[in-house]
């Protein structure tokens, strides 16, 4: 498992292909991250699972146990105001919490600034 | 030569980018691109850290008209493309890039801005603001001689 995460437009999916050799990057969702060698969007895909009333752990522990080498491409939405709506809010926390458990069952975790990959695991 | 510095609001990158840039020998100009609307505080403090470093001001509100000079210190990217795409409506990334590459100096240092990482989804004009200066963030890091992310003061060199 490897994770990517970066602002927005700041290169993540291009990172991806030129260092990963990656060439199909496909959109996260129930089935995707289970099958899928690179999905995107995951903080997406968390806002559905949070939606849903799912345990993102519990889908983490299962694409960690049924797709080990999957890539996930995710943005940091973090890092600016905390906001006044409770589902916002928890959106970030939520986003926050997966990828401090992603991160810790990856075998690498690249943070995206300019273009450039930061290798902070 | 040609230096991007990188950081969020507040980081310390300002400071970083003016002592670097003071490392360099020769005249040195700083192009301040944020037009003053009423006071501004942050104007007057920037002007205030800049006092005593021996830069001259070029203010440029649009494209980046100035002569040349030994060392360049542009403050900031941000600022300078939303003149660009906002007050001049030129929404190109090659415009946008070729401006900032044709200053005519030794070297420059180019101070660009981390806004992407809030989670906030902005109206059309912002998010095209927003795709276009990550853009123009990427492929400036591409051809720089080195990149620094301030982070809390810190410049972590990332190129």
């Amino acid at each position: 498992m490897r994770l990517v995460v970066g602002g927005r437009y700041s290169g993540k999916s291009e990172f991806v292909k030129s260092e990963y050799g990656i060439s199909e990057i496909v959109q996260a969702n129930y089935d995707t991250v289970l099958s899928e060698s690179c999905v995107r969007d995951f903080h997406l895909f968390i806002k559905e699972m949070i939606k849903n009333n799912d345990d993102i752990n519990k889908i983490i522990d299962d694409m960690y146990r049924l797709n080990p080498d999957v890539t996930i491409i995710s943005d940091e939405v973090g890092l600016g105001v905390v906001p006044m709506d409770k589902f916002e809010r928890m959106w970030r926390d939520e986003v926050g919490r997966a990828y401090s458990r992603i991160g810790e069952i990856s075998k690498s975790v690249v943070r995206v600034v300019c273009g450039i990959g930061c290798r902070i695991k | 030569m040609f230096i991007l510095v990188t950081g969020g609001s507040g980081s310390g990158k300002s400071e970083f980018a003016e002592n670097y840039a003071c490392k360099f020998k020769g005249d040195k100009v700083y192009i301040a691109t944020m037009q003053p609307f009423g006071s501004e505080d942050r104007i007057e403090r920037h002007r205030k850290m800049r006092e005593g470093k021996g830069f001259r001001t070029a203010e440029c509100y649009g494209k980046l008209d100035v002569d040349k000079a030994d060392v360049f210190l542009l403050e900031c990217v941000s600022n300078f493309t939303a003149n660009m795409v906002f007050s001049l409506g030129i929404k190109s990334t090659d415009e946008i890039i070729k401006e900032i590459l044709n200053l005519n100096c030794k070297t420059l240092v180019a101070v660009t801005n981390e806004i992407f990482s809030d989670g906030i989804e902005y109206d059309n004009e912002t998010e095209e603001y927003m795709r276009i200066l990550g853009e123009v963030n990427r492929r400036l890091a591409k051809v720089s001689d080195e990149v620094y992310e301030v982070v809390y003061g810190r410049a972590v060199r990332i190129k």
